[in-house]
């Protein structure tokens, strides 16, 4: 027999089922690149594996005509949020688990 | 722990956890934005809300993909690529988008009245509300990654699932297009989703290219993270 959470709206409609992957919240920010080209921002708990999910609020640009090409990146490691982003770009950050 | 609530689903995945500040998300304002007002970000939108997007019910032609992403950036105005902003000779998106926002239920989501039945759950401190199974209007998670330079990835929904109550997390989308010039050729950032409606087997394609004089660009580091929820409510 299965087993786990279902929930149910009031029209009879399963909400939430046991298989279901939610989405929780636990933070969001804003950096500005540095002359090391990254920023660290510290998320207690944070590991590398696919139950921390994390989204870009913007992808800044070099404005160069020539060249626009965006240029920001992320490692989740222990405890720690590493945005890789050029200096003075400014980026937003969010980070959840699923 | 030694006291508390922690809810898992059958993958192990933890739904509710009492122990973590880390309430759950729900769907709002859902809105069906047409081809003339389709802004970024959407009405209503509070700090840490994440954006989702879709296409119209009816989008147009019956096999043309719908492109959705954000586009231009951050310091400017920004729109939804295929908006009316858009310059005529790009991609027009005339049937518009329906859009909605995954708020943390912490701080928008109401006590429970006298009398009412169900479950709420709080934090070990008390006060803050992480899952309120009474009110909550929870959004599945159908795919979660991360796209790195010059590659793509496609996902098939089962038929099980209404294709219209797929929404995809457009924050960290882009398109950016710039025409060539007298010294420099076309450029386009493309880190966006496709919705394929009109496929036999309807699928969503998410993308991370930069295409240059129609080629694509491979020398780049820019990330595409994309997720893809479904609406149960």
């Amino acid at each position: 027999m299965a087993y786990g959470l279902e929930v149910f709206n009031s029209s009879g409609t399963k909400i939430v089922s046991y298989t279901d992957r939610l989405v929780r919240f636990v933070s969001f920010g804003t950096v500005t690149g540095n002359s090391s080209g990254y920023v660290n921002v510290t998320v207690t708990g944070m590991a590398n594996n696919d139950t921390w999910g994390v989204a870009l609020g913007d992808q800044p640009f070099l404005l160069s005509f020539n060249d626009p090409r965006p240029q920001v990146s992320f490692v989740k490691q222990t405890n720690n949020l590493r945005i890789n982003v050029p200096n003075n770009l400014v980026v937003k950050y969010y980070v959840f688990r699923t | 722990m030694s006291y508390g609530l922690i809810i898992s689903n059958a993958d192990g995945r933890e739904q509710v956890n009492s122990t973590e500040i880390a309430p759950n998300t729900f769907i709002s304002n859902v809105t069906t934005s047409s081809y003339n007002s389709m802004t970024f970000p959407v009405s209503n939108t509070s700090s840490g809300d994440l954006t989702l997007a879709r296409p119209a019910n009816s989008p147009i032609g019956t096999s043309t993909p719908i492109a959705l992403a954000r586009t231009s950036v951050s310091t400017n105005p920004t729109h939804f690529w295929g908006s009316s902003s858009n310059a005529s000779y790009f991609y027009q998106n005339t049937a518009g988008i329906v859009t909605a926002l995954l708020k943390t239920q912490s701080g928008n989501i109401s006590a429970p009245a006298s009398g009412e039945y169900g479950l709420d759950v709080y934090s070990t401190n008390g006060s803050t509300i992480l899952f309120s199974a009474t009110r909550s209007t929870s959004v599945r998670v159908l795919a979660q990654g991360v796209l790195s330079a010059n590659s793509e990835i496609d996902y098939t929904p089962p038929s099980s699932l209404t294709f219209t109550k797929i929404y995809a997390v457009v924050d960290s989308s882009v398109i950016y297009a710039i025409p060539s010039g007298a010294f420099w050729p076309d450029w386009a950032s493309l880190m966006f989703y496709s919705f394929h409606h009109g496929a036999s087997t309807p699928f969503i394609r998410m993308s991370n290219r930069i295409q240059s004089g129609g080629q694509y660009v491979t020398n780049y580091s820019a990330q595409f993270p994309y997720m893809l929820v479904y609406d149960t409510n």
